[in-house]
């Protein structure tokens, strides 16, 4: 068993109100992406999202790793505001800090960040723990 | 990653060194951005990287 440690990463926002830039800190992961045995993607920043059922990435990611999609029937998943969306699941391979783990992943156009969620991510590990204060992301590994 | 750096290209894909302080490139989608950086003539370790927007909270 390993603990992974990964600061939170400072993106730019602008406040609407007072249009002063400010900094989110936002927990996202480098992860490489893989089908079957080709070669990884090179290293990807996602977003640890434990709001989210699945893993959900950007369709074109999908194009990039070689998934056939024509041949994977489409579902529909649910975002917030009750918005519907249509994706293409297929298995993956996710790589965390060079261990390759097999999973899963839902693949939408109109999705553009790396979504991690709890089932084909979270549910990977012994322990994900989000430090709020301290703006790390800890992952323990089984 | 300074955030100056990164504010000029909000909703874009870009590609950043090891060590997270220069842009080498950057591109609308995931799949251009791969392309535009097997084509830089320096071979180097890159981190991929989706820019939000910056006009307010994200909420996936």
């Amino acid at each position: 068993m390993s603990r992974l440690k990964f600061p939170y990463l400072p993106r730019p926002v602008i406040n609407q109100k007072t249009g002063k830039r400010a900094e989110v800190f936002t927990p996202f992961v480098p992860v490489m992406v893989s089908i079957n045995h080709r070669n990884p993607t090179p290293p990807i920043d996602a977003l640890v999202d434990s709001g989210s059922d699945r893993n959900l990435f950007p369709l074109q990611l999908g194009v990039l790793l070689g998934i056939n999609f024509k041949k994977i029937r489409p579902k529909i998943i649910y975002g917030i505001g009750n918005i519907k969306v249509k994706a293409f699941t297929s298995k993956i391979n996710i790589w965390l800090d060079n261990t390759k783990y097999s999973s899963e992943a839902d693949f939408s156009l109109e999705q553009q960040v790396l979504l991690l969620g709890r089932h084909g991510f979270f549910n990977l590990f012994r322990k994900v723990t989000f430090d709020e204060r301290a703006r790390f992301l800890y992952i323990e590994t089984l | 990653m300074a955030n100056n750096l990164l504010s000029k290209y909000a909703n874009k894909w870009i590609a950043l060194t090891a060590d997270r302080k220069k842009v080498v490139a950057s591109a609308k989608n995931i799949n251009d951005l791969d392309k535009k950086v097997r084509t830089l003539k320096k071979s180097q370790d890159v981190i991929y990287h989706r820019v939000l927007p910056i006009d307010g909270s994200y909420a996936p």
